[in-house]
Formats: structure tokens, C-alpha cells, sequence
């Protein structure tokens, strides 16, 4: 009785002794794994801006389960999977990031900024100025975002859940979201932390491949300079670069419209030189959005939800994906480097992967190693956000697609 | 398994395809945007040596006027054209 009274006074202990064994050793691992992200965040070896407030909502989420009215276990801070209309009116006004997740996550909004902002803070003309270059790069790149398909499908996943762990290849926090929440409603929420868990660990482990796959007298390669000068390349051109990309791609995937839509009106934003919108854009709405949408995929890591059998070979998948880009970008760079007569540096092909700017920083750190007066960041920058917009295509692609070409 | 790889391998061609019209629509883009600029900068220059020519014109005839205070000069600064302003106008 007294034990009762106890557990009573302290639900979160009392649910935690209620569940059965599989949720509450769950629970016990996810809010260890909150803690340890916490710690690699403040260590640097994640990006801490995700991590700390992802580990601490996915800690305090496991940890604050109480008994609802009814008796089943739930919890005061969201509620995903509610779908009725009056329920949801009801929810919004007791669970306090409720209204953020209605209104900001599972409609991809929270995506939508942060590509956004990552328009706002990309220079488009690196890639105008070798568009094809860039272009082949990329697609070399998206290998993982591929390759990734069947061998989730040799795993047991659906085609949809498949095609949404494979889009991680593309190295695009936000793109992965979006693709997720069209195309696998039930598994959006551990693929996306796989891939920023994963996508944070692209500054530590792509170097080792780029090692690997590609001998220290390559890496050395000094790329000349063009023999015609290049022309300017003018904010106007960009501008109008930004606006007819956006509705060519708008008018071939309109399904994924909101996020072509997004990254060229950042690109619009910065070219057209509206200061204050720029500093806005690029200032508190990407870091808030990045904020809550980490606040958000750790609160939404909660045992119940995420206790699925599929969750563990999406670790293992996204990692695979990650690679197979990498390797497929590193093979990309060697079919130009054979192209121009040994003059390119096929490193610069891992900056096709398109984790915006660390795989071209990641590219050019490694070519310094190798030759200090080597500098490669301006084409790789160009390939870098060439596979932004490829891993945006790929994103149209599968959503639109997959669902009709697999039915 | 044969028939997903198959049907992900049109995906990859696609994506492929697209991607080069989109590189291709840049290029042409480029060419376009740089060839209008240049045709802009030529006819700028082109006002701006006609605007030059009648600022000088203004100036000599106005010069002359204050040296002779010839009634003549004044008619042809009013009315008429030397045979330089001829050359000036064809600007």
C-alpha cells in the first residue's frame, strides 16, 4: 500500500515500474542516449546546436510519463499521432509544444525555413560558373540516395519507408524531413534523428574515406586556373538564376514545390540585397527553426513511439548511405579527373555530397594536408550546392514518383 | 528484387536527366543574361558620348557667343548647326 502511494506521488517512477520490460529498459536507454548526446554535443563531436536540445528533450520526454485520465501513459508535451480534429483542439490546449508540432512540424514548415535559411546563406555563383562540372559532380554524389533503396528493401522495409532512409545519402537534414513525412508517416521520426545524427559525423568520417579511396599524389593535384577568365557572375544573374530554376522545378515536382520554393527565395532574399530581411532569415529563423526541430525530434523520441522493430537496421542503413554517396562523389571526381587529361583533383567530388559547406571544407582541408597551395573550395563549393539542389530534385522525384511507380 | 532495382535505374536516369537540363538551362541562361548585359553596356556608352557631344556643343557655342556677340553666332547657336555639330548630331 505504501509502495502504491509512493509510485503514486512520482508517475514518471510509477509508469517506468507499470511498463513492461521492453518500454522500460527502452525508456531507460533513450534518456541515456539523450545524456550522451548532450555530451558529444558539448564536446563538439556533434553539432551542439541539434544535439543539446535534442538529448535533453529526448532524456526529460522518457523520463516524464505519467497515467492520463483514462489510464493509459502518456505524456504533457506532445501527442503525434492524434489525428481527429475535436481531440486536436482538445490537445492543443494541454500539451505545450502541441501547437508547434501541428502548426510547424508535420506540415514541414520547420523544413521549409531552414532551407530557407540555408538559401539565404548560399552563393549560387560558384555553380554558375561551371554549372555542368557541379551538375555531374552531384549526381555522382547521390550514389547512397540510390543505392540505399534496395538493400533497405533486402532488410524487410516498405518502398516508401526504403526510399525515405536512402534520401540520408543526400546528406540534407531538412530534405530527409520532408521526404519522410510524405512518403512513411510512421518511421519519420527515427529516420530524420538517424540522419542528423549521422549527418553531423560527415566532418570526422569523410576524411578517413577521401584517405582511402584516394593516394596522397592526387590529392596534391594544384588546379589551374581556367585558361579563358572566367566572366563576373552578377547578383543579377543569380537572381534570375533563383527565379527560373524555382519554377522550372516547381512546374516538374509541384509535390515538392514548398521546398524548392523555400531554398530559391533564400537565394532571391540574399541576391536581391534586403539587408534586414537577410539578417532575419539567416539569423533567427534558422537558428530557431533548427532549435524546435531538434527540441522537437528528441521530445518525439519517446519509447512508445519509437519502439518498432525497423528502427534498428535504420541505423545501420543511414550510415551505408552516407558512404555510398561519399564513394560515389570520390568516383565522380576520379571520371573528371581522367576527363580533363589529370588535371582535376577528385577530391573535390566529396563535396558533392551535399552537407552545405562541411564537404567542401572537408575537401579542401584535405587537399591542404596533401598541398598547401592547392585550393580547391571554389569548385567545390559549386558541386557542394549543385547537390543541394539535386538532393531537392531527388526529394520531388521520390515523393512524386515512387507512390506511382510502386503501387 | 530485378524489377525494383530496374525501376530505381529509370529513377537514377531520370534524376540524371534532369539534372543535366537543369545545368543546360543554366548555361543558356548564362549566355542570355551576359550577352544582354553587354548590349546594355554598349548603348550606355553610346548615350553617353551623345550627351557628352551636346554638353560640348552647349559650352563652345556658349563660349563664342561670349566672345563675338555676334547676332550671327546667336542664330546658329539658336537655329543652326556648324559643321561639327553636324558630326556631333550623327552621334
Amino acid at each position: 500500500m505504501e509502495t502504491n502511494n509512493f509510485l503514486n506521488l512520482f508517475q514518471g517512477v510509477a509508469t517506468l515500474v507499470h511498463s513492461n520490460t521492453e518500454i522500460m529498459v527502452a525508456r531507460i536507454g533513450l534518456i541515456f542516449l539523450g545524456l550522451l548526446l548532450i555530451y558529444l554535443g558539448k564536446k563538439g563531436v556533434l553539432e551542439p546546436l541539434l544535439m543539446i536540445p535534442m538529448g535533453l528533450g529526448m532524456a526529460s520526454i522518457n523520463a516524464a510519463i505519467l497515467f492520463m485520465p483514462d489510464g493509459s501513459q502518456g505524456n504533457l508535451f506532445v501527442d503525434p499521432m492524434i489525428t481527429n480534429p475535436a481531440q486536436l483542439m482538445n490537445i492543443l490546449q494541454i500539451d505545450w509544444l502541441q501547437p508547434i508540432y501541428t502548426f510547424t512540424f508535420s506540415n514541414g514548415l520547420i523544413a521549409c525555413f531552414v532551407f530557407m535559411g540555408i538559401g539565404v546563406l548560399l552563393d549560387v555563383g560558384f555553380l554558375l560558373q561551371r554549372p555542368f562540372v557541379s551538375m555531374f559532380l552531384a549526381l555522382c554524389g547521390e550514389l547512397g540516395t540510390f543505392a540505399t533503396i534496395p538493400i533497405a528493401m533486402a532488410f524487410g522495409l516498405s518502398i516508401r519507408d526504403s526510399a525515405s532512409i536512402a534520401m540520408v545519402g543526400g546528406a540534407d537534414g531538412p530534405m530527409v524531413l520532408f521526404t519522410s513525412l510524405n512518403l512513411s508517416k510512421d518511421l519519420f521520426v527515427p529516420i530524420t534523428v538517424v540522419a542528423y545524427l549521422y549527418l553531423g559525423l560527415t566532418y570526422g568520417g569523410y576524411p578517413y574515406l577521401i584517405k582511402l579511396m584516394v593516394p596522397k599524389r592526387l590529392r596534391a593535384i594544384k588546379m589551374d586556373p581556367p585558361k579563358k577568365a572566367m566572366k563576373p557572375i552578377t547578383s543579377d544573374h543569380k537572381l534570375a538564376f533563383a527565379v527560373i530554376i524555382c519554377v522550372i522545378l516547381c512546374l516538374l515536382f509541384p509535390v515538392a514545390g514548398p521546398l524548392f520554393f523555400s531554398l530559391f527565395m533564400g537565394v532571391a532574399i540574399r541576391e536581391s540585397g534586403l539587408t534586414h530581411v537577410i539578417e532575419f532569415i539567416g539569423g533567427p529563423l534558422l537558428y530557431g527553426s533548427t532549435f524546435f526541430l531538434g527540441l522537437l525530434l528528441g521530445i518525439l523520441c519517446e519509447a512508445h513511439l519509437i519502439l518498432n522493430p525497423a528502427v534498428l537496421p535504420l541505423l545501420l542503413l543511414g550510415i551505408v548511405a552516407l558512404l555510398l554517396s561519399g564513394i560515389g562523389g570520390l568516383l565522380g571526381g576520379y571520371i573528371m579527373y581522367f576527363i580533363t587529361g589529370k588535371k582535376f583533383n577528385p577530391v573535390i567530388g566529396i563535396a558533392a555530397v551535399s552537407c552545405v559547406p562541411t564537404t567542401a571544407k572537408v575537401a579542401q582541408k584535405c587537399v591542404s594536408e596533401a598541398n598547401p597551395k592547392s585550393i580547391i573550395l571554389p569548385i567545390a563549393l559549386g558541386a557542394n550546392i549543385c547537390g543541394v539542389i539535386t538532393t531537392a530534385i531527388i526529394a520531388g522525384i521520390y515523393i512524386t514518383l515512387i507512390p506511382l511507380l510502386f503501387k | 528484387m530485378g524489377i525494383v532495382i530496374y525501376k530505381i535505374f529509370q529513377l537514377f536516369l531520370l534524376t540524371f536527366a534532369i539534372g543535366f537540363f537543369i545545368a543546360f538551362v543554366i548555361k543558356v541562361l548564362m549566355v542570355v543574361i551576359q550577352s544582354t548585359s553587354r548590349s546594355h553596356a554598349s548603348s550606355n556608352s553610346r548615350i553617353k558620348c551623345y550627351y557628352r557631344a551636346i554638353r560640348i556643343r552647349r559650352i563652345r557655342n556658349k563660349n563664342r557667343m561670349h566672345d563675338t556677340n555676334n547676332s550671327n553666332d546667336l542664330i546658329r547657336f539658336y537655329y543652326g548647326s556648324d559643321t561639327e555639330d553636324s558630326q556631333t548630331a550623327k552621334l
